[in-house]
């Protein structure tokens, strides 16, 4: 009797202690405790519920029907103070952004893909969308990554027509060279069949949420100064992370140390606020498994000045290389070739697993972090780009082997570089980078089988735009072009040396000339210098 | 004898200068103001000096000016063109603002006024409106209509759907009961049945081969009877030209030039009443013989660009206004003769002759 008591007992704890476990783990094991009757979180339903009602499905009107990055949420936001009169403090605005991003933002494959939207890149040559009617009707005015970077309901979808409607209807006249309302109405099916609010991606990932504490390494590119190597350590701190990184070029100075502050925002979205010294700088990263976070940084005060890095977690169990100098090895010859990485000492020739043709010749371990190394490569080899394998080493990133450097590119290939710091407006500087191309296996320049070479010095100048017969030369007034390619252009307001163009903006025609191998390349890109972003809230 | 001559020059002297007072005053019977269109007021103009005669204080840009026959009273849409103002341009006072904002039994009716005028007598308003009822916390578009105004109790009397991209109403010159609407394309309204029926395609020509026009009416004119705007046409075979569409008031026809020069785009044009020669403004100023089609004279603003151009009521020098905060007054060969400083920025400048 007593036993059966006991067991029938043993029973109940032990489902409570499941379904309790059930409830409050996540699979990344991060405790989500969400009350049944709250929608979305308490703030939200403080800020929002006035306004918006729950609905016969339960739902809160609108809000449960969209989902939204935190950049995407946060306009929102701004929008509902701006004009709707939503009052609230900054306190409780930011954690409307961290609650509405947790219970209804992105999955990271959707986040992945507009990554340069949500980092705010200027002079991302962003691809046009493949609907027509998308093109059509909204990239006049807006960056595909902005409504790339939203799940909505069918109904949703259509209440933006409507919005866009009542809210700007000068849109009719804006767009008088299409049909707007037509036109949106065809988006609007392609946008719910392709961007809907239901998604696979989204139910696996909500709730979940990495630990990034502890130590990285971090591997960055910032044009005009190249790459750079370093270290970085997360420490938890109230409503996120403490970060603190120091970092050094390749081709450069000494180490250069940041510190700042980190929230994490839908279980792997961080965004980062730096000082160093007396510059602030932005990052916006997604971390994308347990030892690695991707992202993009740039200065609060100069959208333009920006760089891309990558986290790898620190381990001592072996070797890992994330960066190569070069990582294009040239066909016939013996290239000498700088890794960098982690437990190098470690690495071993016959740990890396090359293709046919390849072979490394010395590896020289000049520190746990970088080795020398010598690798032959046989004419006869397969131009192409591959992956090193190996089940002792971590090798990140691709490799290139090539006959020649046929030709070079700058990015970007168009540059929107922004008047500013007179005023309230922050200037917008450009960093031009060469890059050298082989027409791979086709020999063909600008086909798809060319091969990125990877950036390359070069000797930058300035012509007038167009470069021939130009009625006007506009490069006295515009702006400066450095000898490592940093444009950085004046300020805004009156000049009163220009005649009829009264303020620094104009064109010009942006040169890069690189010797590559004995051979000169030279390539061009069409600059312009344009005012402040004033109305920056339809990106 | 001397005497006798000075009585009788004592006498025809005061005849002589009556005689020559009232044949000026039979030549030129009303008095000429400019009407631009400010930030937060109405600015009159005296072009005779020129002087700033008053300045009316009004709600938010100036966009529409429409006047009376008699030029006594003008209708005036600002507010982010949400009221019209009447106004007395006599003494330059606001007789009344209607605001046509509503309520329905879901939120607001956000209507917003896309081209207005006011009748030939004043009695009547006709407002091209676009139409969002702002609901709790969403958004319903309702269709763009023309609505017709009581001038005296303000309360709308009839309406017409009309189609989006509607931006100009213009009254039929000595014909009060129809008026043009300009859109994408030129329709006719009729106001006896209120009934409103394509008049001409221009973006939509019936022969697509003659090409699609585009063209934004910010800047109407028709104070000589010839409405007038810039033109950019669009073929079928690629080819983009730019040049000047405009359309005699009375009998409705309109004509179309292209001139001989790559498109710069310009914001507005202005024919004189003999149809000689036309004048575009932005950020250069051509002078075009319409026979030729020909630019026979080109120029630059001063100061940077200006939007608006227009003809001084004898037709016999230039106005230009819009955009920065000044009036330029310019002989017919494009060159600056006098310049005024205006109080804010402008967008457009209307001539008015105010019968005396």
């Amino acid at each position: 009797m007593v036993k059966q008591k006991l067991g029938s007992l043993i029973v109940i704890v032990g489902f409570l202690s499941i379904m309790s476990a059930c409830v409050e783990q996540s699979p990344t094991g991060h405790s989500e405790k969400k009350t049944a009757n709250v929608h979305v979180s308490k703030q939200v339903e403080k800020s929002c519920i006035s306004c918006h009602a729950v609905d016969q499905e339960g739902k809160l009107e609108r809000i449960e029907s969209v989902r939204k990055s935190p950049e995407g949420w946060a306009q929102t936001i701004a929008r509902m103070e701006r004009i709707h009169g939503l009052k609230i403090t900054d306190k409780e605005r930011e954690q409307l952004v961290v609650d509405l991003s947790k219970e209804r933002g992105l999955a990271p494959e959707e986040a992945e893909k507009v990554q340069y939207w949500l980092a705010n890149k200027p002079s991302y040559l962003e691809a046009n969308p493949p609907n027509e009617s998308v093109v059509k009707s909204c990239i006049g005015c807006h960056a595909a990554g902005r409504f790339e970077a939203q799940r909505r309901t069918e109904e949703e979808w259509k209440n933006l027509k409507d919005f866009h409607l009542v809210m700007y209807p000068s849109i009719y006249l804006n767009h008088r060279h299409t049909d707007w309302p037509e036109e949106a109405d065809k988006a609007i099916e392609y946008l719910a069949k392709n961007y809907g609010v239901e998604s696979k991606v989204w139910d696996q990932w909500k709730g979940n949420e990495y630990d990034v504490s502890g130590k990285w390494k971090v591997v960055g590119f910032q044009g005009t100064k190249g790459f750079y190597l370093g270290e970085s350590e997360f420490t938890k701190s109230n409503d996120g992370y403490t970060e603190k990184k120091s970092i050094k070029f390749l081709k450069g100075q000494g180490p250069q140390e940041l510190s700042g502050n980190m929230k994490i925002y839908t279980g792997y979205m961080l965004r980062s606020h730096y000082m160093q010294g007396k510059k602030k700088i932005n990052g916006s990263y997604n971390v994308t498994s347990e030892n690695l976070i991707k992202g993009d940084w740039s200065y609060k005060e100069d959208l333009g000045i920006t760089g891309e890095e990558t986290y790898y977690k620190v381990q001592n169990e072996k070797p890992e290389i994330f960066h190569s100098e070069p990582r294009a090895w040239k066909k016939g010859t013996t290239n000498k070739v700088n890794l960098y990485g982690m437990n190098l000492k470690k690495l071993k020739t016959e740990d890396l697993e090359l293709p046919k043709g390849v072979e490394v010749t010395k590896l020289t371990a000049t520190s746990d972090e970088q080795i020398e190394a010598e690798i032959k490569v046989s004419k006869n080899s397969e131009t192409d780009t591959f992956l090193v394998n190996g089940d002792k080493v971590a090798v990140h990133g691709k490799f290139t082997l090539y006959d020649k450097a046929d030709y070079l590119k700058i990015e970007p290939s168009y540059g929107v570089s922004r008047m500013g710091d007179a005023g309230p407006m922050d200037k917008v500087s450009i960093q031009y980078v060469a890059y050298a191309y082989s027409n791979g296996k086709d020999g063909k320049s600008e086909t798809k089988d060319d091969l990125k070479l990877g950036p390359v010095e070069a000797e930058w100048s300035l012509l007038t735009y167009p470069e021939k017969n130009a009625k006007r030369d506009d490069r006295p007034y515009i702006g400066k072009l450095d000898k490592n390619g940093l444009y950085t252009p004046k300020e805004e307001g009156v000049n009163k040396d220009r005649t009829f163009v009264q303020e620094n903006v104009g064109s010009a025609t942006v040169t890069a000339k690189s010797i590559i191998d004995g051979e000169t390349l030279t390539t061009k890109s069409h600059h312009i210098t344009t005012v402040p972003d004033y109305v920056n809230n339809i990106h | 004898m001397t005497k006798k001559l000075v009585q009788i020059l004592f006498f025809v002297f005061p005849l002589l200068v009556l005689s020559n007072f009232s044949i000026g005053s039979a030549e030129k019977n009303y008095t000429e103001r400019v009407f631009i269109s400010g930030y937060g007021q109405i600015i009159v103009v005296d072009p005779s000096v020129p002087k700033i005669a008053e300045s009316i204080e009004v709600k938010g840009p100036v966009r529409d000016m429409s006047f009376t026959e008699d030029g006594k009273t003008g209708l005036f849409l600002a507010n982010d063109r949400k009221s019209l103002y009447v106004v007395d341009t006599v003494q330059n006072k606001i007789i009344d603002e209607i605001n046509l904002q509503a309520r329905t039994d879901k939120g607001l009716l956000d209507r917003r006024v896309w081209g207005s005028t006011i009748s030939p007598d004043g009695k009547k308003a006709y407002a091209f409106v676009t139409q969002g009822e702002k609901r709790r916390n969403s958004f319903k578009v309702h269709p763009s209509k023309i609505l017709e105004i009581d001038l005296g109790s303000k309360e709308e009397l009839r309406s017409v759907e009309a189609p989006y991209g509607t931006h100009v109403l213009q009254f039929k010159q000595d014909d009060a009961s129809k008026i043009f609407v300009w859109g994408y394309d030129l329709f006719e309204l009729d106001l006896k049945d209120m009934k409103l029926k394509l008049k001409q395609g221009i973006k939509n020509p019936e022969n697509k081969e003659n090409g699609a026009g585009n063209y934004l009416m910010l800047f109407p004119r028709g104070e000589n009877g010839i409405n007038s705007i810039p033109l950019i046409k669009e073929y079928p075979d690629g080819r983009v030209t730019e040049g000047i569409m405009w359309m005699n008031r009375q009998s409705g026809k309109i004509k179309t030039l292209e001139y001989d020069r790559e498109p710069i785009g310009m914001f507005s044009a202005v024919i004189d009443k003999n149809e000689q020669y036309a004048y575009t403004t932005l950020n250069k100023w051509y002078k075009v013989d319409i026979k030729s089609q020909k630019i026979v004279k080109e120029s630059a603003p001063p100061n940077g660009s200006l939007y608006g151009v227009n003809l001084s009521a004898d037709e016999e020098k230039l106005y230009y206004s819009g955009a920065g905060n000044e009036f330029i007054i310019a002989n017919k060969d494009l060159e600056v003769e006098k310049h005024l400083v205006l109080p804010t920025d402008t967008l457009d400048l209307k001539v008015i002759k105010i019968k005396q």
